[in-house]
């Protein structure tokens, strides 16, 4: 008699609910629109498309990971850009002292984002309020001001680290290994989403009080969901130095903070998979306008993303659920 | 000599430091302490008030007074715009946060696109431009001048508050705007008058201000720093500590920069924010009660 793969039926209960969430349409749609990018990159061989989609595949685990921890908890992390900016210079610095392989550095910059989000997590969202929010805001403007102020001290040879390896010997490849990438992040934060964990961190945001008086501390399942969004977003930040081949000052900008929010916000607030679909069409359409718009694009969509704060604030996923209701 | 100098320079420096920070931070701190809405587009007011009296002053060739005074009305009506369309349309305080950080960044793309390739654009300032010594210490009459203002106006609103009947009525609303309510007072009215003194405040500091730097369309960030740093450290809503709050980190900032060989006063002010926001969330003036 062959033994079961999966003694345990807690674990086989898992097993299974899992399961059950991955067949879920809206999931497999993602997934399969994820594929069809890469495969159309590879088909019109545009270097323009290709290098959009890649800049999307950034953005979209960038407003992935902050929909799973802000969105879900509703305690707003502006420190994205931190994070960001620490991968893309881990990067740099990893290289400049002999480090070359790829899957090591991107895995190394998960782990940098995970130690470095639940260093900051840890002592902040023990307090309730602002002061979360407030701190995380101040750790991109950090971030820039330690690099400018050190940067010979860290052996940067400018400010900031330029000749870095390519992520993928082609644009396609780095397409297929971010949209790679990607599909792991959404359904590890889809799956989180879906199970007892992300129902924790959905009640944080309903009523944290409420939750806490249920006997569940909240603290941990907070400090958890920031450490795994960091680490994504460190890996994001690496991955984009490799690509631009530059680990510079504008890896902590604003930019990476906007687009972002304006995508998880678009996409559905606390929905993770909207922010993949959103991801997409934001930034084609935001690639497009600068080629005929220029920086007005910039203005753009600051202004769709307050009309979105203002009028949609669970998104247009959000809306659709609202109305099924 | 050379020791003396140095205690002079951080003493004269801190002083003025301080009193300008403390000018920068009071409007952030008093909307907060009476409304307990954290506006983050408060800094873009410092920016849209150097934008437009560059406009006028410069491009259009106005009187510098004029050009301050409608550059801070225009200042006020934004401050109030943003106030009203948020508190209106996104009361919870995390996407009003949101809101107005992104108004804040809306700001900074719409200046940044009207005055694109122009770079390091100077104001005229209302103070003389040679320099004075204070206890042996160069110092810009910039500096002086508003930290003067600064006092003055610290002065003014702590008389007002404290003191005068419409006082009485900003410090109910801001303790328990529902019983205030009661007593025939309109809170939402209070607070649009307090944002409206808040965003003249932060519009005198840019007009005093500006003519020692360059106007960018990133300039916001730096007072807005400046005042949530402040603001942290003394209290969230307690303006009475701005000053003391603003003295301990210009003092920290400058006892830094003369002492080690290091320029980093930004790196010292989040570094005594995160210290308070950690070890003591309530700031110099402690309680955790609401109002002023």
């Amino acid at each position: 008699m062959a033994s079961d793969p999966l003694p345990s039926p807690s674990l086989r209960r898992l097993v299974r609910a899992a399961g059950h969430t991955l067949r879920s349409r809206l999931y497999l749609a993602t997934l399969a629109v994820m594929a069809a990018f890469a495969l159309l990159a590879d088909l019109l061989g545009s270097p323009y498309f290709t290098l959009s989609l890649i800049l999307a595949s950034l953005y979209i685990a960038l407003a992935v990971a902050w929909d799973f921890s802000s969105g879900l908890t509703g305690y707003i992390n502006f420190g994205l850009p931190f994070f960001f900016g620490l991968g893309a210079f881990s990067t740099g610095y990893l290289v400049y002292h002999g480090l070359h392989s790829i899957p090591a550095l991107l895995a190394l910059d998960f782990g940098v984002g995970l130690v470095g989000g639940g260093l900051f997590a840890l002592p902040t969202l023990r307090l309730r309020g602002p002061f979360f929010t407030f701190l995380s805001l101040l750790l991109p403007l950090i971030g820039t001001d330690i690099v400018l102020a050190f940067w010979t001290t860290f052996g940067l040879p400018t400010i900031g680290y330029y000749g870095l390896p390519f992520l993928a010997p082609t644009l396609e490849d780095s397409l297929l290994l971010l949209s790679g990438a990607n599909a792991l992040f959404l359904t590890g934060f889809y799956l989180l989403r879906e199970s007892r964990f992300g129902l924790v961190l959905r009640g944080i945001r309903d009523d944290e009080e409420v939750l806490e008086s249920q006997g569940i501390s909240s603290f941990p399942y907070k400090v958890a969901a920031f450490t795994l969004s960091n680490g994504v977003v460190g890996f994001a930040g690496g991955a984009y130095a490799l690509t631009t081949t530059f680990a510079g000052v504008d890896a902590f900008g604003f930019l990476f903070l906007l687009f972002p929010i304006l995508i998880a916000i678009l996409g559905g607030t606390g929905e993770i998979l909207g922010a993949a679909l959103a991801g997409y069409a934001v930034i084609l359409l935001s690639q497009y306008l600068y080629l005929t718009m220029g920086s007005l694009t910039l203005l753009l969509f600051a202004g769709a993303a307050i009309l979105l704060v203002l009028f949609l604030p669970r998104g247009l996923l959000g809306l659709l659920r609202k109305e099924a209701a | 000599m050379v020791g003396n100098l140095l205690l002079s320079s951080i003493a004269v420096y801190g002083a003025l430091f301080g009193l300008n920070y403390a000018l920068i931070s009071l409007g952030f701190t008093l909307v907060f302490g009476v409304s307990r809405v954290l506006n983050l587009a408060y800094g873009a007011l410092y920016m849209v008030t150097a934008y437009m009296v560059y406009l006028f002053a410069v491009e259009w060739r106005w009187e510098i007074l004029l050009a301050a005074l409608l550059a801070i009305g225009i200042s006020v009506l934004v401050g109030a715009a943003v106030f009203l369309l948020f508190s209106r349309y996104a009361p919870d305080p995390m996407r009003f946060l949101l809101g107005t950080l992104l108004t804040a960044l809306l700001l900074q793309y719409l200046f940044s696109y009207f005055f694109q390739g122009e770079v390091g654009l100077v104001i005229p300032g209302l103070a003389p431009t040679q320099s004075l010594l204070v206890l042996g210490v160069s110092v810009s009459p910039v500096f002086l001048l508003s930290a003067l203002v600064s006092l003055a106006l610290l002065a003014l609103l702590w008389a007002w508050i404290e003191w005068r009947p419409y006082g009485r009525v900003i410090r109910a609303a801001a303790e328990d705007p529902e019983t205030a309510s009661l007593f025939g007072i309109h809170p939402a009215r209070v607070y649009l008058v307090v944002v409206l003194v808040s965003s003249a405040i932060i519009g005198v500091a840019a007009v005093l201000l500006v003519p020692a730097g360059v106007v960018t369309p990133t300039m916001w960030v730096e007072p807005f720093v400046i005042a949530f740093v402040v603001a942290v450290v003394g209290g969230l809503g307690k303006y009475q500590w701005t000053l003391p709050a603003a003295f301990l980190i210009s003092f920290s900032q400058m006892a830094v920069l003369y002492l080690t060989p290091y320029d980093i006063s930004d790196i010292v002010a989040f570094v005594v924010a995160i210290a308070f926001i950690v070890l003591r969330p309530q700031g110099m003036g402690g309680g955790n009660h609401r109002g002023l």
